[in-house]
């Protein structure tokens, strides 16, 4: 298929340039808290993209991945930090030890038919509950505590921490996301649309819904295990309170519903606004008004731009894109400060014009370009 | 042999008898009325047929399989398929989507790239061409039953099961899906439609099979079985049609 083939060149040109920022960092003297912004950036698009494969394509609706983080970074915390293993040896296993632990969810609640969406729900939050209690009673996993992973060495060929953890979260996100397009576009994608729209008709169209759900949650406990098992690094102490904490479910819900789950590249543009914005606040020194900032941003958000607001930038992408790059010249030529910021106010704005409504976004283009039929047949559709 | 044959099937629900030893053919190319008051277990038929639910007990031969105890899914690989009374669709796609979706999965398996052709072309038997790109929401009842139809045959069925597709059509929608039930049949499909509009079923049909209470109580030619005793006691209280 040609679009895919496109696509797929797409992702491997972002990752090489992607992969050639370190060099130029190095080479530019940029300040080192760049890489660790783009990185955690990284982490965060791994996760929500991840949730959203589960959640965004077949509707059940998951507080787990708290669960799949926390037992991927326990995973290479207990082999690479306290076994000695070495941690590339160990990284894979804390994506295949949350594998497992989400299928044998999987077998659980999706062969009992009665667990419908808040059941369903409820169950995964209490997975995480549970890994916490067995982490937090056998000394061998934390034993209450901790572990360290300051010690562990990483490959030379890695380069430095900083470096290093941009190039392990970037392989990965870029895994992950590609994985969330090739189901997106195939025909496991559009069973579990089919599954989330209404599981009951779309059995009795040939989806076999419970492999297809178990292959989604698979997928999502994966790639979620994988990336906490990198971030337990950044971590360094890695403790039961903090890591099966409700943070990490919490803002992949946010970022995900944010930038809209029926599309793969919602959650990545959820997840750079909401990082962003959390990011700047840390550190403008506003960290208690974080929660509130971000609870009212959310509802206006979800109850404004329903479908997330990935959808509403696409249909509007010369704006967008012209927006950006706006912001982006002109808090170059009037401010000095870092690039990060720069970054947050083109995200702002972006975020401000997203929250136009349809009706008067129309009446505005309508001004513009005398064409108005077309603004509806920008919708993803199944054409030739 | 048969297309599909029932014997002895089965269905409580809780200490409901909803189907008890229904027995029942159908012969491949056949267009068979199911018919019978409220109540009497035609719906609940068409969801064991059809996988939704499971039988108790019984057999169901298929072309020599037996489906009692197969997933949905399972059953439909084999070729039957159903529309619901009350029109669902997938509700976040358009009807092109719809169509597609049914055509990936159903009797064999396809590609999405191989889907999107072949949704045009059942969306063009049935009529509803000029609203493939439309979401859901926007179509009007009778086009949203046939998006039900093209979506059962998009999954290319041998038997399809059509649980009431014209309740709450008015007459002229009504001939216009009578048009298409025919035309569906004149492809080699062979049909079970569950109907409460008698005049259509007793036009539409070879066979009527007449359910009370959970059993089969008449099967004959249309004139015949609207003629019989116990089917004019039970199903139409003592008064002719």
């Amino acid at each position: 298929m040609k679009s895919r083939r496109r696509a797929l060149t797409g992702f491997a040109v972002a990752f090489l340039i992607l992969l050639a920022v370190p060099h130029l960092a190095e080479r530019m003297d940029w300040p080192g808290f760049y890489l660790t912004f783009m990185f955690t950036a990284f982490f965060w698009i791994t996760q929500s993209s991840s949730w959203n494969m589960l959640t965004g394509y077949s509707g059940y609706f998951s507080f787990g991945q708290g669960a799949w983080f926390g037992v991927g970074v326990y995973t290479t915390a207990v082999l690479a930090g306290k076994q000695g293993w070495s941690f590339l040896a160990a990284l894979p296993l804390a994506g295949f030890t949350a594998l497992i632990v989400g299928l044998l969810l999987g077998l659980v609640v999706f062969r009992l038919r009665s667990l419908g969406g808040e059941i369903f729900a409820l169950t995964t939050l209490a997975v995480a509950f549970v890994l916490a209690a067995i982490a937090r009673i056998f000394a061998a996993i934390d034993g209450g505590r901790g572990a360290f992973m300051t010690s562990v060495p990483l490959p030379e060929f890695l380069g430095e921490f900083r470096p290093a953890m941009y190039r392990m979260t970037l392989v990965i996100m870029m895994l992950t996301l590609v994985t969330a397009y090739l189901i997106y576009e195939s025909r496991l994608g559009w069973g579990l649309f089919a599954i989330r729209d209404d599981e009951q008709v779309a059995r009795g169209l040939g989806v076999p819904t419970f492999r297809y759900k178990m292959a989604a949650l698979g997928a999502n406990a994966f790639f979620g295990g994988l990336m906490g098992g990198v971030w337990a690094l950044q971590i360094g102490f890695v403790t039961v309170e903090d890591v099966f904490s409700i943070r990490v479910p919490l803002f992949v819900i946010l970022m995900s519903v944010l930038g809209g789950t029926r599309h793969w590249m919602g959650p990545v543009v959820g997840s750079l606004i909401i990082f962003t914005i959390v990011d700047r606040f840390n550190s403008a020194g506003f960290e208690n008004f974080n929660q509130v900032f971000i609870g009212s941003l959310l509802i206006l958000l979800v109850l404004a731009v329903r479908e997330g607001i990935y959808l509403r930038i696409r249909e509007r992408w010369v704006a967008t894109a012209s927006l950006f790059g706006l912001i982006i010249a002109a808090s170059v030529i009037f401010n000095s400060s870092s690039m990060v910021w720069k970054f947050l106010w083109a995200l702002l704005g972006i975020l401000l014009m997203a929250l136009i409504p349809d009706r008067a976004w129309q009446k505005l283009a309508l001004r513009r370009r005398p064409t108005p039929s077309e603004s509806r047949e920008d919708r993803e559709t199944v054409d030739a | 042999m048969s297309l599909l044959e029932c014997q002895g099937v089965r269905k409580s629900f809780g200490g409901v008898r909803a189907l008890s030893d229904v027995m029942m053919s159908i012969e491949e190319g056949e267009i068979v009325g199911l018919v019978g008051p409220n109540g009497s277990g035609k719906s609940t038929l068409i969801n064991v047929l059809s996988g939704f639910f499971p039988a108790d007990s019984g057999r169901v031969d298929f072309v020599g399989v037996d489906l009692l105890g197969q997933e949905a899914h399972e059953i439909a690989a084999h070729g039957i398929a159903r529309t619901f009374q009350i029109p669902r669709p997938f509700a976040t796609m358009t009807a092109r989507e719809n169509v597609a979706v049914s055509y990936m999965f159903g009797r064999e398996k396809h590609s999405l790239a191989q889907a999107r052709v072949a949704a045009d072309e059942w969306l063009d038997f049935t009529g509803l061409a000029s609203i493939a790109e439309s979401n859901v929401d926007q179509l009007n009842l009778q086009q949203l039953k046939f998006l039900e139809l093209a979506r059962a045959l998009a999954t290319e069925p041998q038997l399809i099961l059509l649980d009431e597709v014209l309740a709450g059509l008015n007459p002229a929608e009504i001939e216009g899906s009578v048009e298409m039930i025919r035309k569906i049949h004149d492809r080699g499909i062979t049909i079970v439609i569950v109907e409460h509009v008698m005049r259509v079923v007793m036009s539409l049909s070879h066979r009527i099979v007449v359910l009370d209470q959970g059993r089969v109580i008449a099967d004959g030619q249309p004139d015949t079985v609207m003629n019989d005793e116990a089917v004019i006691s039970a199903y139409l209280g003592g008064k002719r049609i």
